[in-house]
């Protein structure tokens, strides 16, 4: 199993995955915890601010302006989140839909109650401000400073009318006893000061507080001017600098002019100067009054102002607490998601076929759970997958065998159903039946051509087989069939009939097995050797009796021969001749048979067949020869395995055949022409062939069948055993006979016979 | 939502300047005296309603006179010299009924000690007072270098900034406060004798 080296690279990249994601919201969940601290900090700090405070006025603009970055800071991340979720559910990413839905959801559970309480705050704010402000209130407010300055306005023109009565006492005063006069004055009046003054300005005399001082306070000529021209007036200072913890220096001066007696006498004009200070409540009212007055004026002016501030505070804190939620959905949607995502994405995955390792959270919530029951689920499913693959495997590989094995056996094997259609064979049996039965696979055997008969005795023996297994309790049976010479490519050697030991047995599931094999080689193998069993015997009884008979002959033509008479003596010589003619003839036919029956086995050594063939043919050279023979070796054929007599032996037969069959063709009236032996080296199939060519008669067709048979022969006084002893010493050596006519111009021009030799192996490896 | 946007809207400040009232210096004169280099200018701008309505309630105004003093520099931006600063500020006093002008160097509320202050019997006198200035002395001689070229940049506006807070919410960005003017005048090289 290698299922582990697999598992570990994926569960790695697994991790790192989680691991980063982990990083990650890590990061995410800081960032938007330090956002929304300081968007809290910066709002409460609004809040304070609008409280009127002077610290916070004074930071209101900046604190305003951070909010808003805040905000558009969430607003940002908001829209990248959005900008991000869209992209993912354009493209299809899977768990997108359900993501949004559910930042939907949680934004909308913070947007909406947001959103109520914005109104109703927005409601409350706007319209408590305007009931800060009152008309009665404005109205009492200002009636108040009417009336105190209606209150100093009298005091002032009291003053000034006291003043100018007062005057009248002056008018015949002299500068220079004025201070005694003036004193008086001040005395009725009440006042603080008084002082004269002459009309260039000049101090004349004073009395009061402020007497001793250096220099005095001076009327301005324009006060000097109006005077003059009103002959009184009178006017209130002090007060533009008081404030309620300060009032002393308020008061009231009345300038008026003493009357002057000389009447268009040229002389200048005096003035009264009177300073008289204002009651201290009345002023500290007064000017509470005032400052009340300004506050609420400068409010009232101010109050669009404000409400602006109490809406922008509240509008931001909705943005902010509205981005916060939105925010804080997508990152909580995203939380719960994750494992329903993860889970989701396993199944489509696992419906797809690939059950590679799937990530487990380690939550200990139930969602975590499922995701851990899914990975186990996937591992199981995947374990018994393997199993069942390997066992797969293991069925294949024996199926494969089980082919290979079917494929090589030279026995042919058909599996046929109850009623004779071919289920199945092996190459074995087309090589044997010589019918392509690959492709006859679905069809009934008796649909072969040429089998016809063969798949009717099969049948036969089945049903047999069938009928009596019940009663003799057998397992196959067995038969041997001759198959007719119809058969298509017949071969030369094998005559026209293959004979076939068949098998048939009944398969599990009510199938049928057939194996059979080919035997005639066997059976043609067993018929020579009786047959030489036969020669030998049948030789050596024949042989017995021979040479008696010889001399018998002889004897009885040496006695008789000039005893009888010339037409007897004829008779005598001629029938003695011919009976020791025939005894010759019988003779050696009778050694031809006992060497046929006594061939010994060949002994295999390295011969040089070329030289062999060279040696033989001194024997065939012009003198000699009744046909020339030509030899064409090749000198480049290597050492053969033979047995070097058994090969001259061989050389000898083929030639003599060669020989006999030019002759009888020059006897027919043929041009005469020579036997070509030639030796020739095949590199393609690593053997040596040694052929025999002549253009004699040729091989008659039913003769070159069984031309290799024992006594098959075209010549009139041939035994019929020399191709049979060339075929027998080639089966000793292991090599291929082959006998043909030369077809020349359509016509039969002569016969070959090709041996192949295999050659010396090489020193083995 | 369209909501919310409309509220933003209403409180953000809208970046736009509406037009200004119409403010200008006229008779802008420097000059470099024996003891020191003096401005004289009349500042021409009528009292906006709003501003004059916040008056007739009360509320004190702030009117901003700056003038900076640069040096001519071929080979940079010109080099600030000197820069003054004069407030003044404007009340009414509706106890008794008269205008009261402030006049101070610096913010009014650090130096209060520094004040000079004025009465007047009508807004127009004391208007005509802040308006004018003769002989405001910006710089010692000793303050500028003798053969430069100096520029001279007046500022005059109505400071918003020290208004009470609410009011500058509401003040902001409206263009009946904004109230200034700006003027360039190059320094004489001699002292007029």
């Amino acid at each position: 199993m290698n299922a582990p080296v697999v598992v570990t690279p994926d569960a790695a990249a697994v991790h790192r995955a989680q691991n980063r994601s982990r990083a990650m919201r890590w990061s995410i969940g800081v960032g938007l915890a330090a956002m929304t601290a300081i968007g809290l900090v910066l709002l409460f700090l609004l809040a304070q601010a609008t409280n009127n405070q002077t610290m916070y006025e004074q930071n209101y603009a900046r604190l305003f302006v951070l909010n808003v970055v805040v905000a558009g800071l969430l607003l940002l991340v908001i829209g990248w989140i959005a900008v991000r979720l869209i992209s993912r559910l354009r493209k299809g990413r899977f768990g997108s839909r359900l993501l949004l839905k559910l930042a939907a959801v949680f934004a909308l559970a913070g947007f909406v109650p947001g959103l109520l309480i914005y109104v109703v705050s927005y409601q409350f704010v706007s319209r408590s401000i305007e009931s800060w402000f009152d008309v009665k209130v404005e109205g009492a407010l200002e009636a108040g400073l009417n009336l105190g300055r209606a209150t100093l306005e009298t005091l002032a023109s009291d003053l000034a009318t006291k003043s100018r009565a007062s005057a009248s006492q002056l008018v015949d005063v002299p500068d220079a006893i004025v201070s005694l006069p003036l004193d008086r004055v001040r005395e009725q009046l009440g006042a603080d000061d008084v002082f004269l003054w002459s009309s260039s300005s000049q101090l004349i005399g004073g009395t009061g507080k402020s007497r001793f001082q250096l220099n005095p306070e001076r009327p301005t000529p324009q006060q000097f001017r109006n005077a003059r021209t009103q002959r009184t007036m009178s006017w209130i200072e002090g007060l533009d600098e008081a404030t309620p913890g300060d009032i002393t220096n308020a008061r009231i001066k009345a300038l008026v002019v003493v009357p002057n007696p000389n009447l268009g006498f040229a002389g200048e004009l005096r003035y009264l100067q009177v300073t008289q200070a204002l009651p201290p409540t009345l002023v500290a009212n007064a000017l509470a009054v005032t400052e009340a007055n300004r506050e609420y004026q400068e409010r009232a002016l101010a109050r669009d102002g404000l409400r602006r501030m109490y809406i922008g505070t509240l509008t931001l804190s909705l943005f902010l607490a509205v981005f916060g939620a939105v925010l804080l959905a997508v990152v909580l949607g995203n939380q719960i998601v994750r494992p329903l995502l993860l889970l989701a994405d396993g199944v489509n995955q696992v419906a797809a076929g690939d059950l590679t390792p799937k990530a487990a959270l380690q939550g200990k919530d139930e969602l975590g759970g499922l995701t851990r029951a899914f990975a186990d689920m996937t591992r199981q499913l995947s374990d018994a997958r393997e199993a069942v693959q390997s066992s797969m495997e293991q069925v294949s590989s024996a199926r494969a065998n089980l082919q290979t094995i079917l494929d090589n056996l030279t026995a042919g094997v058909i599996v046929l159903d109850p009623g004779g259609v071919i289920l199945s064979s092996n190459p074995g049996a087309t090589r044997i039946l010589r019918s392509p039965l690959a492709a006859f696979e679905g069809r009934r055997l008796a649909e072969v051509g040429g089998l016809e008969e063969f798949a009717t005795d099969i049948q036969r023996q089945f049903d047999t087989f069938l009928g009596e297994r019940a009663e003799h309790g057998l397992e196959a049976w067995q038969h041997s069939f001759e198959l007719a010479s119809s058969l298509p490519g017949g071969s030369a050697l094998n005559g026209d009939v293959v004979t076939l030991v068949a098998r048939g047995a009944q398969l599990p599931d009510n199938a049928r097995l057939l194996v059979f094999d080919d035997i005639s080689e066997i059976v043609s193998a067993q018929r020579s050797q009786a047959w030489g069993e036969v020669a030998r015997r049948l030789a050596h009884e024949i042989k017995n009796p021979l040479t008696p008979i010889q001399l018998s002959a002889e004897r009885l033509e040496m006695k008789l021969s000039g005893k009888v008479p010339p037409p007897e003596q004829a008779i005598l010589t001629k029938s003695v001749k011919t009976i020791v003619d025939q005894v010759d003839a019988m003779k050696r036919l009778v050694n031809e048979f006992r060497d046929y029956a006594r061939l010994p086995a060949a002994e295999l050594k390295p011969v040089d067949l070329n030289a062999l063939v060279a040696e033989v043919m001194q024997l065939y050279d012009d003198e000699n020869a009744k046909v020339p023979v030509h030899m064409e070796l090749d000198a480049g054929c290597p050492k053969i395995m033979g047995d070097a007599h058994q090969l001259r032996q061989v050389v000898h037969n083929l030639l003599q055949n060669a020989q006999d069959a030019t002759e009888s063709a020059v006897s027919a009236g043929s041009e005469p022409a020579a036997v070509i032996i030639k030796t020739q080296w095949v590199e393609s199939s690593g053997r040596v062939r040694l052929s025999v060519l002549d253009q004699g008669c040729g091989f008659p067709e039913n003769i070159l069948r069984r031309a290799f048979e024992p006594y098959v022969t075209t010549k009139a006084k041939g035994t019929g055993l020399g191709l049979a002893v060339v075929k027998k010493i080639a089966d000793e050596h292991a090599s291929r006979v082959d006998i043909a006519n030369r077809v020349v111009d359509g016509k039969v021009g002569g016969a070959q016979v090709s041996l192949s030799f295999a050659i010396q192996k090489t020193a083995p490896i | 939502m369209a909501l919310i946007w409309a509220c933003l809207a209403a409180v953000i400040p809208r970046p736009v300047q509406a037009e200004s009232v119409v403010a200008e210096i006229t008779q802008f004169r420097a000059e470099r005296m024996v003891d020191g280099v003096f401005l004289s200018a009349v500042v021409r701008f009528d009292v906006p309603p709003a501003v004059e309505d916040a008056l007739l309630k009360g509320v004190p105004m702030f009117f901003v006179t700056e003038a900076e003093l640069f040096r001519d520099r071929w080979y940079w931006a010109d080099k600030k010299v000197v820069s003054a600063q004069r407030h003044v500020r404007l009340a009414y006093l509706p106890l008794t009924r008269r205008w009261r002008t402030t006049v101070s160097s610096g913010a009014l509320a650090s130096s209060p000690g520094m004040a000079l202050s004025q009465s007047y019997e009508s807004m127009a006198e004391a208007l005509a007072s802040l308006q004018r200035l003769s002989r405001w002395k910006i710089a010692d001689l000793s303050e500028i270098e003798p053969g430069a070229r100096h520029n001279v940049e007046l500022r005059f506006r109505l400071d918003v900034t020290q208004l009470p807070r609410p009011f500058q919410i509401g003040a902001l960005g409206q263009s009946d406060w904004d109230i200034s003017a700006t003027a360039f005048q190059r320094l004489p090289v001699e002292p007029d004798k």
